[in-house]
């Protein structure tokens, strides 16, 4: 990464130069709470960079399409004392009934009457959280990344010890209650060789203001591993939600993650996978459904590293009303990647003139013997679709729905475990009723 | 009478162009009315404005449908009253099982009936006896909406959902297009085993061959948007005789006359 003093300074709007200045300010007073010399460093970098490059704006290629003018008009803070309420009711309603290895997060600060004991889990699995380190931080170029790195206080580690598959799902579980309140999410997952875990990732609010999620994601997967995620994002329609995930995978390796966007105003699910080892595979799938003003953004990244790797990849939209969707997706395949299988596709459903999809599928490929693909479509609903349920005596209401909730749910094709499937397709269909 | 057509006229929604000019029809139950035309006559929009598709607009005349108005009624409200279409080219829809449509279907007529809803353990019981009926495969239930299906596939599809449906009236648009004999026969066969003195069939066809397996009482032929002669079943083996030309010239003779 560049130095921060080789970085030119960007012109930020006041509006920006003073949300950097807010989250400078968070920075810096936990700066001041901490002893650890090479973290107040490291932050201390972080919120330089920030201040010099700046907000990510719309004339930014990445970022066109996807704007933070609402976000950056809300001052989130982190730390705000006390909890808000948590409905039981309310919580009941967003948990699968089948069993988990449960962690719950209210406003970024963990829960343990809502937890698990983790004293309780099977050998083998250890997930605990501790003050963040310098290692923990991402160094990187991305502002939400910088914000990351300037604001995460903790980090959660979970990791699968060689040769354990762990059978149960771990869920953890994000709750935002108070207005305002940003929680800033640092998790680091090693699965080591042979080991097997299933990851389920919830953030939801309780609050009737604007919350903001910004997760830190890193993942290793040793030889042989494998991991399932999957990633429910269902905040309220007013939330803002970024997240940014690093995948390392080693050979023969199994990553299979999948996106749930339903809510929140704007969000942005980014992947980075890297295949590093021969023959590691990934999947990686979507499912969003927007409506009213929201912006649902998917992106990926598939760094196609060595020889004999897959990648698959299914992404679905679905956008009523004003919505808009974003999908970017870049296949790279190196040099010495050959026989590398790499699948991409995009797909979208419009269900109002007013809604809009952007989409770049991208493939950059140095190596000369590989199969690879992109593909997007976006449309709107196949009126002979309707008429043909219509004439078999099914009103013309369902029928729209039963066919968008076909073409929504595609990605739960490749969901192995049934009662997984099912919740997923429960807190899908719900929306669409 | 279940089915009363009287001087419909009906022309292309988008274009405003003219395709049925005064038709009429008469269906009684039980019966089984064959209407053929060479192509252009305009077969399969009679077949689409008595289905509800909004293709087309009626100009003129009227339908009545046991006793109530067709043409007030929108497509859901027409199948539910009793009235099936077989598709000349039935729709595919991906990721809706076959089983999910049809319960949903059947559901939607048994509502209108005033029965309650069956659930999957009703419906699959009742399923299992029509798909023996049909000589269905059972993986068909589980495979989405004629996703896959090759043509034969398709049109046995549309007929086990007839055979679920059970309707008062069935069109059938040229189901037989592009079929094999032995998917032929297999339609036919089905057709055949739903006829009942309450069920009446209307079959849309260009060709004598399916005719020759269902036997129908009536046979209609359609020309420039009109019945322009109606016979039994012997006026099938006249138009495989001398084609549609002679009929249409002694009509043509007729109208100059």
């Amino acid at each position: 990464m560049a130095a921060v003093n080789s970085i030119k300074p960007r012109k930020q709007s006041p509006v920006a130069q003073k949300a950097i200045e807010h989250y400078i300010g968070l920075s810096q007073s936990l700066n001041a709470k901490t002893q650890n010399q090479m973290l107040s460093a490291k932050r201390l970098d972080a919120q330089k960079k920030l201040q010099a490059l700046g907000l990510p704006m719309r004339r930014d290629e990445d970022w066109q399409y996807t704007s933070l003018n609402h976000w950056m008009q809300t001052a989130f803070e982190q730390n705000l004392p006390g909890w808000g309420k948590v409905n039981p009711d309310q919580l009941k309603a967003i948990l699968p009934i089948f069993g988990t290895h449960r962690f719950v997060w209210i406003d970024g600060v963990f829960s343990q009457d809502l937890s698990c004991d983790s004293a309780s889990l099977p050998s083998g699995l250890t997930v605990e959280s501790a003050e963040i380190t310098n290692a923990d931080l991402v160094d990187s170029n991305h502002a939400f990344e910088l914000l990351h790195d300037m604001l995460a206080e903790n980090r959660t580690k979970i990791r699968v010890q060689k040769n354990v598959a762990i059978e149960k799902p771990v869920e953890l579980v994000y709750i935002q209650t108070q207005p305002k309140s940003l929680a800033t999410l640092s998790l680091d997952v090693q699965v080591e060789e042979n080991a097997q875990l299933t990851l389920i990732q919830q953030v939801v609010s309780f609050a009737d203001e604007p919350v903001c999620i910004n997760g830190v994601l890193q993942m290793e997967l040793a030889a042989q591993a494998i991991c399932k995620q999957y990633v429910v994002q269902d905040l309220n329609t007013n939330d803002f939600y970024f997240n940014n995930q690093h995948v390392h995978q080693q050979a023969s390796s199994v990553f299979d993650t999948l996106y749930v966007g339903l809510g929140a105003e704007v969000s942005r699910h980014q992947n980075t996978v890297n295949l590093c080892g021969e023959y590691a595979d990934a999947s990686q799938n979507t499912i969003a459904f927007g409506k009213g003003e929201q912006t649902i953004d998917s992106r990926t990244d598939t760094q196609h590293l060595a020889p004999h790797c897959n990648s698959q990849q299914l992404h679905k939209f679905v956008l009523d009303e004003q919505s808009r969707g974003v999908f970017n997706g870049m296949i790279y395949v190196a040099k010495g990647a050959q026989k590398t299988d790499g699948q991409m596709d995009n797909k979208n459903l419009l269900l109002s003139n007013n809604a809009k999809m952007d989409t770049k599928p991208q493939l950059e490929i140095y190596a000369d013997d590989v199969k690879c693909s992109h593909g997007c479509a976006s449309g709107q609903i196949d009126e002979n679709q309707v008429f043909y349920c219509q004439a078999r005596g099914i009103h013309q209401h369902d029928a729209v729905q039963l066919i968008t909730k076909a073409f929504l749910l595609e990605p739960l094709d490749n969901v192995s475990n049934e009662a997984i499937r099912d919740w997923l397709m429960q807190r899908v269909s719900k929306l669409l009723a | 009478m279940l089915l009363n057509v009287e001087n419909l006229k009906a022309e292309v929604a988008e274009d405003g162009k003219q395709i049925l000019k005064g038709l009429n029809l008469q269906v009684n139950p039980g019966e089984v009315h064959a209407i053929m035309g060479p192509n252009g006559a305009g077969k399969s929009t009679f077949s689409s404005v008595l289905a509800g598709r909004e293709d087309y607009e009626v100009t003129e005349g009227t339908v009545d449908f046991d006793g109530e108005d067709l043409l007030e009624m929108d497509a859901e409200e027409r199948a539910r009253k009793g009235l099936f279409l077989a598709f000349q080219y039935p729709v595919e829809i991906p990721g809706v099982s076959n089983k999910l449509f049809m319960q949903t279907a059947l559901n939607a007529i048994r509502e209108e009936k005033g029965l309650p809803a069956l659930d999957m353990f009703d419906f699959d019981e009742y399923v299992q006896e029509k798909m023996e009926l049909m000589g269905m495969r059972k993986d068909m239930l589980e495979r989405s909406v004629n996703v896959g299906f090759s043509g034969g596939e398709k049109k046995r599809n549309d007929i086990f959902q007839m055979a679920l449906l059970e309707p008062k009236l069935c069109i059938m648009d040229e189901t037989d297009s592009g079929l094999d004999i032995d998917a032929l026969k297999v339609v036919a066969n089905g057709v055949n085993s739903l006829r009942d003195p309450n069920r009446s069939f209307i079959v849309v066809t260009h060709y004598q061959r399916l005719l020759d397996y269902i036997k129908p009482d009536f046979v209609h032929v359609l020309y420039d948007g009109k019945i322009v002669k109606s016979g039994g079943f012997e006026l099938v083996h006249e138009l495989e005789d001398q084609g549609y030309d002679s009929i249409i010239q002694s009509h043509e003779a007729q109208l100059a006359g």
